[in-house]
């Protein structure tokens, strides 16, 4: 069977299994009485409450005729992720400097017109821009440079 | 009069010098930020929290506000010169602002969002300091069941205004509760939802939320839609300042906007959106040429931008009196005064008016320094928006990562905005809208507190949400919008609002 709305249905069942985990995962606090709630009592009731919600939405869009699963492109997403990350991972080691500069030109092959000039160009600015303003004008504890 | 010596207070305070550079320095960023296409006023201020974590509260919120209304202003800039709005509130100003801008005339457009904003922004706080010290003392009187349903009432107004389907704005909302669960229970201190990750123990990183959905999921998007921001044509500004006809003309239009707005922006979930929009519509009605709405009619442009900014003034009420964030906006100023040791809420607002006097006044210094940075540095702006999109993009993110981290100075936070910008990615393709979300992070906790207080003082009966009359009187009016929501007539016209 084909499913007519491939969105909402996709999108119901991200909900229903999101409500289901935490429900999973909240059955290992006190669930306590309502006069007494405990801390697994709250966080139940809304895993239950989304997972029905994900049903409302992914059953009916199996008959109903809603919009398909619109394309992915893989390319800016994975790059600029990938970018932060690299940020998080270099900069306590090798200090914000370095670290800006790597995240703007990594973040750069996220659009295939960057030239190589521009990226490198953008590195210098906006790092410059980023210690000038945030690090010596508004005093953010920032560290420059590599701890050596 | 008592207005008049707490006012006095209030300048007292704002007006020091280190204040005054605080504010202009978060109105210039706040533009600066704000102009870049697709960023929005959320995605501004969360960028810009860390810059007052060292500041005293009421600079910081000092700070915070110029930063608002910059991001907002920068907003309305892009929307009418480029056709692209940061965030839904000034959608309604690219329909004649940017044919006006078409025409050659986005200097007067652009001069008459200023000044409508100032103006707008002007009355709104005075609506602020009269209305909200009454309502700090019937907030007093607010029971935990009465709070609990406040906050039903105010996610159900987010969820009506969200864009799309409405099911997936409650299930956004649901989300947002449930992920607002994760950190240490404050009643039991049991770690919840942590996975045993110690920096998760203070809950999730609210800045690292907001810039994740707002911020980095909409530069990945923007990126995929190639040709939509590319190919980006900045209209030439001729004169800034409007003609006296012209304010003449835009007179009438400017205070409707206000009142509207300045009604609007105080219910929760409605802020600067609903306001904005509601003025287009009132305009359209009572002028005399409708039909010149849509082609370039600068009143098109006058009345929802005062509109959006009495808005934007009038929803700090409900965030001061009582705590309860209106918009996503808001619920950072929140994190912002947590961070500050400040639980924002009546008991605040009594106990410390130096703070909140001293917030109205910077509010009124914030629309000021609007006005006199803008008109001279709109040619700035102007230029900025020239630059290609692929030279902006990696500002915004390098501005997000700074802000991520320099929250808690932990690189944990930057895997967390990774995780919320994968997430956020995402429910955009799937067409859910990220506000409500937000705002059910913030309030998941406060919800679940004063539910439990209900409950505890009830006995585990739940008949106490119904039996107390202000809560009753907040879950049926819920209630009622969002049956009102469902009948067909209504649905048809909200979905008429949301695609304009």
């Amino acid at each position: 069977m084909r499913i007519r709305s491939q969105t909402d249905f996709w999108c119901g069942v991200l909900f229903f299994a999101i409500g289901i985990a935490f429900m999973v995962m909240a059955r290992n606090y006190r669930l306590g009485i309502a006069a007494r709630m405990g801390p697994g009592f709250f966080p139940m009731w809304l895993g239950g409450t989304l997972a029905g919600l994900g049903l409302l939405l992914a059953v009916p869009a199996i008959v109903r005729s809603g919009a398909t699963l619109p394309s992915l492109q893989p390319r800016p997403l994975l790059t600029i992720l990938t970018g932060i990350v690299v940020f998080a991972l270099l900069l306590q080691p090798l200090g914000f400097v370095a670290a800006a500069a790597i995240l703007i030109v990594v973040c750069g092959f996220a659009d295939p017109d960057m030239r190589p000039v521009e990226s490198i160009g953008l590195a210098i600015l906006l790092t410059a821009f980023s210690v000038g303003v945030f690090v010596i004008l508004l005093g953010l504890p920032l560290n420059l440079w590599p701890n050596l | 009069m008592d207005i008049l010596s707490n006012l006095a207070l209030g300048f007292g305070v704002a007006i020091s010098l280190q204040n005054l550079i605080y504010c202009f320095v978060g109105v210039f960023l706040g533009t600066l930020i704000g102009v870049l296409p697709g960023i929005g006023p959320v995605a501004t201020v969360a960028m810009l929290l860390p810059l007052t974590f060292n500041l005293s509260p009421a600079t910081a919120m000092i700070m915070l506000a110029g930063i608002y209304y910059g991001a907002q202003y920068g907003g309305s800039t892009t929307a009418i010169l480029v056709n692209i709005p940061g965030e839904s509130s000034s959608v309604v100003t690219t329909i004649d602002g940017h044919r006006m801008a078409k025409q050659g005339r986005a200097g007067p457009a652009l001069g008459m969002a200023a000044i409508a904003s100032f103006v707008a922004g002007s009355l709104a706080t005075l609506v602020v300091a009269l209305f909200s010290p009454p309502l700090a003392e019937i907030a007093l009187k607010f029971g935990p069941a009465d709070y609990f349903s406040l906050m039903v009432f105010g996610l159900v107004g987010a969820v009506v205004l969200a864009r799309g389907s409405l099911r997936k704005a409650i299930a956004m909302v649901v989300l947002g509760l449930l992920l607002g669960m994760v950190g240490t229970d404050l009643n039991s201190g049991q770690q919840r939802f942590t996975f045993g990750i110690p920096a998760l123990a203070e809950g999730i990183s609210f800045a690292a939320l907001a810039m994740g959905m707002f911020g980095v999921a909409e530069v990945i998007y923007n990126l995929e839609q190639r040709a939509a921001v590319r190919q980006v044509n900045v209209p030439s500004i001729g004169r800034i300042l409007p003609t006296l006809a012209e304010l003449w003309q835009c007179m009438w239009s400017i205070m409707r906007g206000t009142g509207i707005g300045a009604v609007l922006g105080i219910l929760p979930g409605g802020g600067a959106l609903l306001a904005s929009f509601a003025a287009y519509t009132v305009e359209k009605k009572v002028a005399r040429a409708p039909k010149d709405f849509g082609n370039g009619d600068i009143r098109g442009v006058a009345a929802p931008e005062a509109a959006n900014n009495a808005g934007a003034q009038t929803s700090f009420i409900p965030m001061l009196t009582l705590g309860v964030p209106s918009n996503p906006t808001m619920a950072l100023m929140i994190g912002a005064l947590m961070i500050q040791g400040i639980q924002p809420g009546p008991q605040a607002m009594l106990q410390r008016p130096e703070l909140f006097w001293g917030i109205v006044a910077s509010m009124w210094i914030g629309n000021l320094f609007l006005l006199l940075l803008n008109l001279p540095l709109v040619g700035l702006w102007v230029r900025l928006l020239a630059v290609p999109y692929r030279l902006l993009f990696p500002a915004i993110l390098m501005f997000c990562c700074i802000g991520v981290y320099s929250i808690n100075n932990n690189p944990f936070d930057l895997f967390q905005l990774v995780v919320f910008s994968a997430l956020g990615y995402m429910l955009l393709k799937l067409g859910c809208e990220p506000a409500p979300l937000i705002l059910g992070l913030v309030l998941g906790p406060m919800m679940e507190e004063y539910l439990r207080r209900a409950l505890l003082i009830s006995l585990g009966d739940p008949t106490v949400l119904v039996t107390s009359p202000l809560s009753a009187f907040f879950l049926i009016a819920a209630l009622g919008l969002l049956v009102s929501i469902a009948v067909p007539a209504i649905r048809n016209q909200r979905e008429v609002a949301m695609k304009e």
